[in-house]
C-alpha cells in the first residue's frame, strides 16, 4: 500500500510523540528506579549499621533483674528469714475483653479422616482451653476469670469483676509460688495472663522473734525490726537485663533467646543474730503459758550473755509475726516498753554506795517501816518493826527506808552518775528501730526533793528492758559494763563486713564491789529459793516491783520483774523476766517460774559446770 | 630534540620485534640474508638449500602458545570451579555452622530456663524445711516429748 506524503508525515510525527513519551516513561522509572536503589544504598550500605541498631533499640527493653534480699540466720546458722522468688501475677484487661477460648475439640468435616481428626485434635492440646475436661462457657473477662480463678484459688466473681475493664496491667495475685505460675502458664493465656518475677520474703518460724525481726513493704524494703535496720546489708544489688520483644500492637511478648544479661543482680548479704533459736523457742513458750496463767496485761524476757553482752533471746507475750500488720506497725515491746525498775533499781544505789566508800555490806542499820527525810514520809511495802539491818540484809528485804537510810552521804550528783554509768537513759548501743532510751533528766539537780530519794529505790526513772538486764549484767561481769548486741555478725552484698559495733565497755564499779553485790544478791537467790531453783546452780538475783501508770495515767498499775545472774559463783548468762498487772503482786512471785524454767534451759543446753557450795555469806542481820 | 628522535626510534624497534608481522617480516629477512651473500660470491643463480629448522620452530612455538592457551584455560576453568565450589561449601557451611549456633543457642536457653525453674523449685524446698525444722520444738510439744528438768552431772569428788 502506498502512503501518502500526509500519511508518511503523520506516521512520523506519530513515531516521534511515540518515541518521546517512551523515553518519558523511561526517564521516570529511571528516576524512580534511582531513587529506590539509592535509598537501597543508603538504608543497606551507607546507613546499614545505624538502621539496625535503631531497629534493634526499638524493639529492646531493658529490665531490671531484682536482686534477692539477704537472709537472717540465728547464732546457729538457723534461717530466721530468707527471700525466695515468686510471681505477680497481672491480667491485660483489654486482651480479658477480646478473649475467646478455643475448643479442644476440633470441628469434623466430612473430608476428615480419623487420623486426621486426631492429629487435630492434638494440635489443640497445645493452644485449647477447658475447664474440667469441658469447653470453657462464654468469653470475655468472664472465660479468662473461670480458667483462672481455680489456680489461684480465688472466687470467679471477684477475680472476673477485678479483671474487667481497660487496664492493660491489672495485679490479681502476690506472691504466687513458682508451682503455680507453671500452672497458670499450662492454661495458655500468655496473651492475657503474665507474671512478673518478684521477691517473696520468708519467715521460717513467723512468731519466734516477730516483731524483732520486723517486715518489708511491696517493693521488699526493711521498714521495721532486724529488716529496717541492717537494710544497708540486706538489701542485693540489682542486675540489668535486656530482650526484644514482639511488636507492641500484636502484644508484648518476649522472643525467646534475645535475653541478655547486662548485669548480673547481686544477692543482699547475710546477717547473723546473737539469737539462739532453741532458747528464744522456750523463752517464747515459758512467757506466753505464764502470762496467760498470771492473766498478765503483758510480759517480756530477756536472756544475756555476761561476756559477751550478746542478747540470746528477747521476747514479749504479743510474739507477732514477723512482716504482719502488728509487727509493722506496733514494733516491739521488748525494745519499747518501758517502765519505773522498782527495787531492782536499789542495786545500784547499793552498787555506788559501796564503791564511794559511804558504807560497806556489813555496815549495821535498824531499820524502821516508816522514814521522816527532809520533810517526806517514805515507807516500805508492807508494815514491820524497826529491824537490825546489815545493808546486804537492806538490799535482802529491799527496804526502801533502809536504802535511804544507806544513801545519807550520797550526794545527788553520785546518784545521777551512778544511773547514767549503768546504762540508764541512754542508747543500749543496738540501735534497734524505735529502741525507747527511758525516761531520766538530763540532770540530777532536776530532780525534785522527793525524786532524789526514791531514785534510790528505782521510783522517777524509767528503763526498757535491755537496760535493766545489763545493769545485773554489769555487776555479774566484775563491773565492767558491756555493750549489748543483737546482730553477732553481718555482710553486704559485695561481701564486706558490716557488722555493727557495739557501745564501748566502761567499768562502773570495782571487781571488789561487783564481787560484795553478787554476794548480797546471792543472799536473794536464796530466799527466793522456794520459787526459783537450779538445781546445782547458785542464783544471785534482785526482784522488783514497781508502780506504774495504769488506766487514766494514775499509779495503779504494777510491774513485777525478777533478774537472776546464773550461776552466781562464776556468772554465764542473765535472765530478766517483767510483767505488768499479773496476779501475783511481787516480781519474784509472778515472774519466778519463767525465770526458773530458763535457767535450768540454759545450763542443760549450754552443759555450763556446777556451782561449788556458797561459804562466804554476807550476814544480813546484827 | 634529538633525545627524543632516538626514543621514538627505539621504540619503533622495539614496536616492531615484538609484533608478529615483524617477525614474519624479519624472518624473510632471515631468508633473503644468503640470497645477497650469493650475488656477492658467485654472482650468478644456483639451486638454494633451504634450512628448515626455523619454520618448525616456529610452527612448534605457535602449537606450545596455543597448548599454553589451552592449558590456562583449563587452569583458569579449574581454578573457576574450585571457587564456585569453595564459596558454595563456605556458605553451605556457614550455614550449617549458623544452624548449630541457633540450635546451641535454644538448647543453652532451654537449659537456663531448666536451671532457673530447679533454683526456684530448690529455694521452695529449702524454704519448706526450714519452716518445719523450725516447727519441730512445736510439735514434740505437742506429741508430749517434756524438756528435762535438771542438768545431769556425775560427781568425780570423791574419786580416787
Amino acid at each position: 500500500m502506498l502512503q501518502t506524503p500526509a500519511r508518511k508525515k503523520y506516521d512520523s510525527a506519530y513515531a516521534h510523540t511515540i518515541r518521546r513519551r517512551t523515553l518519558a516513561i523511561i526517564v521516570v522509572w529511571a528516576i524512580v528506579l534511582g531513587i529506590c536503589v539509592y535509598r537501597l544504598a543508603y538504608l543497606q550500605i551507607f546507613n546499614a549499621a545505624g538502621v539496625a541498631q535503631e531497629a534493634e533499640n526499638s524493639r529492646t527493653i531493658t529490665a531490671r533483674v531484682q536482686a534477692m534480699r539477704g537472709s537472717i540466720v540465728d547464732t546457729n546458722g538457723e534461717i530466721l528469714a530468707q527471700s525466695v522468688e515468686a510471681y505477680k501475677i497481672y491480667v491485660d484487661q483489654v486482651g480479658a475483653k477480646n478473649f475467646t477460648p478455643t475448643s479442644c475439640t476440633p470441628k469434623r468435616t466430612r473430608s476428615m479422616t480419623d487420623a486426621q481428626y486426631e492429629e487435630r485434635a492434638e494440635e489443640l492440646k497445645d493452644v485449647c482451653h477447658s475447664l474440667k475436661g469441658q469447653d470453657v462457657p462464654g468469653k470475655g473477662a468472664s472465660a479468662v476469670a473461670r480458667i483462672l480463678a481455680p489456680v489461684l484459688q480465688l472466687n470467679v466473681q471477684e477475680l472476673g469483676a477485678k479483671i474487667a475493664g481497660d487496664t492493660r496491667y491489672v495485679v490479681v495475685a502476690n506472691n504466687v509460688t513458682p508451682e503455680v505460675k507453671r500452672r497458670i502458664d499450662k492454661l495458655h493465656l500468655s496473651g492475657v495472663v503474665g507474671a512478673e518475677l518478684i521477691s517473696e520474703r520468708v519467715y521460717s518460724n513467723p512468731t519466734l522473734i516477730g516483731s524483732i525481726l520486723g517486715g518489708v513493704n511491696g517493693e521488699g524494703k526493711g521498714v521495721t525490726g532486724i529488716e529496717s535496720m541492717e537494710e544497708a546489708s540486706l538489701q542485693g544489688i540489682n542486675g540489668v537485663e535486656t530482650y526484644e520483644q514482639t511488636n507492641p500492637i500484636y502484644g508484648t511478648a518476649k522472643i525467646p533467646g534475645t535475653e541478655k544479661v547486662q548485669s548480673v543482680a547481686t544477692p543482699g548479704g547475710t546477717v547473723k543474730l546473737t539469737i539462739d533459736s532453741d532458747v528464744q523457742w522456750y523463752l517464747n513458750k515459758e512467757l506466753k503459758a505464764r502470762v496467760e496463767n498470771q492473766h498478765a496485761d503483758w510480759g517480756i524476757g530477756v536472756v544475756q550473755e555476761i561476756k559477751t553482752g550478746r542478747i540470746i533471746a528477747i521476747s514479749d507475750s504479743d510474739q507477732y509475726a514477723a512482716n504482719s500488720e502488728d509487727a509493722l506497725t506496733k514494733g516491739s515491746p521488748a525494745m519499747q516498753s518501758t517502765f519505773d525498775p522498782g527495787s531492782t533499781g536499789k542495786l545500784i544505789t547499793a552498787s555506788g554506795v559501796l564503791q564511794e566508800g559511804l558504807h560497806k555490806a556489813t555496815d549495821h542499820f535498824t531499820v524502821p517501816y516508816s522514814l521522816e527525810y527532809r520533810g517526806q514520809t517514805y515507807h516500805d511495802a508492807l508494815p514491820h518493826g524497826d529491824e537490825n539491818l546489815t545493808l546486804a540484809g537492806i538490799l535482802y528485804h529491799s527496804y526502801n527506808t533502809g536504802t535511804i537510810m544507806t544513801a545519807y552521804n550520797y550526794s545527788t550528783e553520785k546518784r545521777y552518775q551512778y544511773i547514767t554509768d549503768f546504762g540508764i537513759g541512754q542508747p543500749t548501743g543496738i540501735n534497734f528501730p524505735g529502741e525507747s532510751n527511758g525516761l531520766l533528766v538530763s540532770n540530777g539537780n532536776d530532780w525534785d526533793t522527793r525524786t532524789r530519794e526514791t531514785v534510790l529505790f528505782g521510783q522517777g526513772y524509767t528503763v526498757n528492758a535491755l537496760q535493766m538486764t545489763n545493769v545485773i549484767a554489769t555487776i555479774a561481769n566484775g563491773g565492767v559494763r558491756l555493750g549489748q548486741r543483737l546482730i553477732e555478725k553481718s555482710t553486704n552484698a559485695q561481701g564486706k563486713d558490716t557488722t555493727p559495733s557495739a557501745n564501748e565497755s566502761k567499768r562502773v564499779i570495782s571487781e571488789e564491789t561487783a564481787a560484795t553485790m553478787m554476794n548480797m544478791m546471792e543472799n536473794i537467790g536464796e530466799e527466793y529459793a522456794r520459787v526459783v531453783t537450779v538445781p546445782g546452780y547458785r542464783i544471785a538475783g534482785k526482784s522488783g516491783t514497781a508502780e506504774v501508770a495504769g488506766e487514766g495515767g494514775r499509779l495503779t498499775g504494777i510491774v513485777g520483774d525478777y533478774i537472776i545472774a546464773l550461776p552466781a559463783d562464776k556468772p554465764q548468762y542473765v535472765i530478766a523476766v517483767f510483767m505488768k498487772n499479773a496476779d501475783a503482786y511481787y516480781g519474784g512471785a509472778s515472774v519466778g517460774p519463767v525465770v526458773q524454767n530458763i535457767g535450768k534451759f540454759l545450763m542443760q543446753k549450754y552443759q555450763i559446770p556446777q556451782s561449788a557450795p556458797r561459804t562466804d555469806a554476807i550476814p544480813i542481820t546484827w | 630534540m634529538a633525545a627524543a628522535q632516538e626514543r621514538e626510534a627505539r621504540s619503533s624497534r622495539s614496536a616492531q620485534s615484538y609484533s608478529p608481522m615483524m617477525r614474519r617480516s624479519s624472518s624473510a629477512m632471515r631468508a633473503t640474508r644468503p640470497n645477497r651473500r650469493t650475488s656477492y660470491s658467485t654472482g650468478s643463480a644456483r639451486p638454494q638449500l633451504r634450512v628448515s629448522v626455523h619454520d618448525n620452530r616456529q610452527r612448534s612455538s605457535v602449537m606450545a602458545q596455543v597448548r599454553n592457551v589451552a592449558d590456562n584455560r583449563r587452569l583458569s576453568a579449574l581454578v573457576l570451579s574450585s571457587s564456585i565450589a569453595l564459596l558454595i561449601a563456605s556458605l553451605g557451611i556457614t550455614l550449617v555452622l549458623r544452624t548449630q549456633m541457633t540450635e546451641n543457642a535454644f538448647s543453652i536457653t532451654q537449659t537456663q530456663n531448666s536451671v532457673a525453674q530447679l533454683t526456684q523449685d530448690v529455694q521452695q524446698d529449702r524454704a519448706k524445711l526450714n519452716n518445719l525444722e523450725a516447727g519441730l520444738p512445736e510439735r514434740a510439744t505437742q506429741m508430749g516429748m517434756q524438756q528435762g528438768s535438771d542438768s545431769m552431772t556425775i560427781d568425780m569428788g570423791n574419786a580416787q
